[in-house]
Formats: structure tokens, sequence, C-alpha cells
């Protein structure tokens, strides 16, 4: 089964895909290194939301992906309305992706991902790459394809 | 017809009594057909049992080389993508004497038609419109190439159909298509077309970038307008292809001077003649285009330009050009707020509107449109 695993980072959706890998020292098998898709900031925010979906649904479709999983945020409180509307457009994009492909979907909490990777769930930016069968961090590792690759180790589990 | 998931024979003798109206569609450009010779025609008419019209596009495959790569109109049948025109069947058509075989494949009938169409009625397309219609269709070309493991290989503005949906555009005409081997290869055909690529003639061999590499011309026709298609003959393309030079004369395929720098940079890597430094894939290529910074400019007088503020509603800027003693142009920003159009940058002088001065005005005035 093959697996999607999203963070969200200042309205950037870091999206890391991955099976189950048959090492015992790997987390999960990744199929390519996290890839990033920011929402087109020239559009109005209608067309903004269904091109960002259309988008996520592309890149969930040409891999296959039959979960997906969110990171849960830590953070609960002191939003500024600017950052909050982007993450809730961005989640929205997540959901509707996965809807028009008849994906699941679910939010995971970082507590659950730290578990599973067991590495502390407020730092999962800082999982070692090597866990995933890289030597050395790939892009967007730190800025949300750790957390995201994270994701995809509970989700690979349940 | 009969059959809708294989190829079969079109020996039903009701054919041609459900086919009401039909008539032929073409282009009589030379430089945009993608098979010269033989039967290539694309045929519309009224499906009178389902209530619709349908489009049928026959050719003779026998006239191409490597024919044996095309994938089964089966496979082709399985495609079903937001951005793609799918293949609804596939005949063999009867009544043409070996070697000739010509097959049909029946798809939906789209009546805005394609880009060209659109062109070549006049339509003209703002920046975010060319945008959204590339991206439209490179979003069906990743289908292809990712999903499915097809090369199109007759990528052009006449196989781009332009929706009255959300959908915006597909990528249509599969006709040619081809399966990728596993070096991530497929062979050339002999199609040269205004939109070839250098390896058709070259190396023979197409990649994805080979299907990437139209998207430079697609996108240079939405923001400039048709191309003198009269002027290109095959034999011209196939001559420029044989130098390696792009079909398209450097003249023709010169963007409008508002062109954004992101477009620019965005259609330049697209046309690179060596295939590996074009976007490898049609969803780089889409990601380029999503972060791309553009703004709507019309000429609304001759010699004056305006675009709206993206974020801002009603504000507008604008970029005019006056023509002094001595040749030169002399480039003034302005932005129209509550009140009137105030100056809002200093002027710049430019010896032509073609030249980098020029551009330059223009793209600090995008950068403005694009202000918060």
């Amino acid at each position: 089964m093959r697996v999607a695993g999203v963070s969200i980072k200042s309205g950037q959706v870091y999206v890391a895909v991955a099976e189950q890998a048959n090492e015992p020292h790997l987390l999960s098998l990744p199929i390519q290194p996290p890839i990033r898709v920011l929402a087109n900031d020239g559009l109005d925010q209608a067309h903004r939301l269904t091109d960002l979906a259309d988008r996520l649904q592309q890149d969930f479709h040409t891999h296959n992906v039959e979960r997906i999983g969110l990171v849960a945020t830590r953070m609960h409180a002191n939003w500024k309305y600017t950052s909050a509307y982007e993450r809730v457009l961005a989640i929205s994009a997540v959901m509707l992706a996965g809807v028009e492909l008849d994906i699941p979907y679910e939010e995971i909490k970082t507590e659950r991902i730290g578990k599973a990777v067991e590495h502390p769930a407020k730092d999962l930016e800082h999982i070692s790459p090597t866990a995933f069968g890289w030597d050395s961090p790939p892009k967007y590792w730190t800025a949300g394809g750790a957390e995201a690759f994270g994701a995809t180790v509970p989700l690979l589990a349940s | 017809m009969t059959g809708h998931n294989a190829l079969t024979e079109s020996s039903d003798p009701d054919d041609h009594t459900r086919r009401e109206r039909e008539r032929v569609l073409s282009l009589d450009f030379e430089c945009l057909k993608s098979i010269p010779e033989g039967i290539n025609e694309v045929r519309v008419w009224w499906d009178k049992l389902l209530d619709c019209y349908r489009v049928g596009k026959r050719f003779d495959i026998s006239s191409l080389d490597h024919g044996e790569v095309l994938p089964e109109p089966a496979t082709l049948q399985k495609i079903r993508h937001k951005h793609v025109v799918s293949v609804l069947a596939a005949v063999n058509v009867k009544g043409f004497s070996a070697p000739l075989r010509v097959i049909e494949l029946i798809t939906e009938y789209y009546p805005r038609g394609s880009i060209t169409d659109a062109l070549l009625s006049g339509e003209t397309f703002t920046a975010t419109e060319a945008v959204r219609i590339t991206q439209a269709a490179l979003r069906g070309l990743a289908e292809l190439h990712e999903v499915h493991g097809i090369a199109h290989r007759d990528v052009k503005s006449g196989n781009i159909l332009l929706m009255q949906d959300s959908s915006v555009a597909k990528i249509a005409d599969l006709g040619l298509a081809g399966e990728f081997g596993a070096n991530g290869t497929v062979p050339a055909l002999e199609n040269p077309t205004l939109y070839s690529p250098l390896e058709l003639i070259t190396t023979k061999s197409l990649t994805r970038a080979s299907d990437i590499y139209p998207f430079a011309l697609i996108l240079r026709e939405l923001l400039g307008g048709a191309l003198p298609y009269e002027k290109y003959s095959r034999s011209d393309v196939v001559s420029r292809l044989s130098r390696k030079m792009s079909p398209v004369s450097a003249e023709d395929a010169r963007l409008p001077v508002w062109t954004p720098r992101d477009l620019r940079r965005i259609i330049t890597k697209t046309g690179q003649r060596a295939q590996q430094n074009r976007y490898q894939t049609a969803r780089e290529m889409d990601q380029a285009l999503s972060a791309a910074m553009i703004a709507d400019w019309r000429e609304t007088e001759p010699l004056v330009w305006e675009a709206p503020f993206r974020h801002v509603p009603g504000r507008q800027v604008q970029v005019s050009a006056k023509k002094k003693r001595n040749g030169d142009y002399v480039l003034s920003t302005k932005v129209r707020r509550n009140a009137g159009w105030r100056k809002n940058a200093d002027d710049i002088y430019a010896p032509k509107l073609e030249s980098a001065d020029a551009r330059r005005a223009f793209d600090q005035a995008t950068v403005i449109a694009n202000a918060r």
C-alpha cells in the first residue's frame, strides 16, 4: 500500500509518498524525496483553492496513493488570521483532492507520529533522514518533508 | 459504429445512416498538419442514437514508421482524466486498399474548438488565461506520461481543446501516441509540425521533455496571437529542423513586450534545444507556472497598456510609451487609485519597443500589479 503524509508549513504543502519498507532499519520506503506544492498566488481565492486541490490530486493519483495523513498542528491558539486562512485553505485542498480520488483522509497528531518514529513529537522536523534511507537530508527535509514522511509511518502501521 | 473497447471493423450497415450532418473539419495550413499524406481527416457528425455530436479522427497509420508502438485503442479508451479528451471508440475504416490502414478514433465533440481555432477566429487571452489553459493541458499530459506511460507525440495548439466549464482545457488526439520504453524514450514519428522539437529529426528518439517542448510555442500563441501559419510549408519546417533550428523564426516567436519576466523565463526553458535543459516533467512546468508572477496586460489604446492589480480590486497600473524625435521611446508607469492616474516609477528610455529596456518597464509594472 502507498500512503501520502502531508505537512503544511506557512501555507506551503509538503507531500511524502511512501510504502511499507521491507528493510528493518527503515521506517518506511520513500517513493521519491518530499515534494512541495505551493498555492498559486496569482489566482483569485476560489480558483487558488481548486487549483491547489487539482495539483495535489494529480500528485496523489500519479503515485497511486491509497491513504492520506495530515500532520496535525501543535499550535492551538494565537493564530494570525492570515496564517490560519492559509493553513485552512491548504487543508481544504488536501481534503478535496482526497475526496475526488476517493482516498481516505485523516489528521494525525504529532504525538502519534512521534511514538511511531520514536522521536520527540515536538521535534519531528529533525527526524533523521537515514531512517528513510537517505544519507543526507533531501530538499525540503527540515522545511516540512521530515514531518510528512513521519506521518507515513503510523499510516502504514494502522 | 461497433465496439467501444477495442479496435473493431466498421462493418455495421447502419454506420452511415446513424451519422447525420457529417462534415470534415480542417485547417488549411501545411505546417500544422501532423500527417500530410494519405487519409488525415477530422469529421464531426450528429449521432442520432445518442443525441449528440461526435468527432472521429481518421488517419492512415500505414504512412507512419514505428506504427507498432501505437498503444492499443483499448489502452487509450481507459484514460479518463479531466484534462484529456476521452477516446470513446476506435474502428478500422473499411474501403481502403492495402497497404493503407485507416483507423478512426471517436471522441466527444467540444464546440469551442482548439486553441488554434480560437486564435484564428481572433480570440485573445490574458496572461492568466494563457497560464490556466497551459496548466490544464500539462495536467492532461502528466496523466498520459506518469500514469499511463504514454507519449503524446503530437502536442500542438490544434490538439488542445478549450472547454466551457471549470476544466478549462483538455489535451486531445491520441492518434499518434506511443508507449515509453523502459529507458523512458519512444521512437519519433515522421510528423514534423511547427511545434516539433529538434530530436524529431536528429536522434529520432523522444522523451517526456519532447512533449513539453511545444508548450513554448503554445504559450507564445496564447500570449501573442496566431502565427503566420501560411508562411511555413512542411518542407520549411523539415529544413529548419535539419539545420538544428526551431521551426519558427525568431521574429515570429517573439513574445509581446509586456510578457512577464517569469513567463519569459519559463518559455525560454521550455523551448531549449537540448532536451536535458528543458523541464523534464509536465508537473515541473506546471509548478513553475503556478509560482509565476504575472499581470493581465491589455493595450487599451495605441502604445498604452493597462493591467488590474491582482490583489487590490479597482486599482490598475498603466504603462504608456511615447515616441521621441530621435526615435527612442519613453515608457511611463502610472497607477490609478480612486482619484486618477499617478506616476509611480521613474520613466524608462528604450531604443525600441521590443528592447530589454522596454521589457524592464513592464517587469517593474508587473511587480506593482502584484502588490497587496
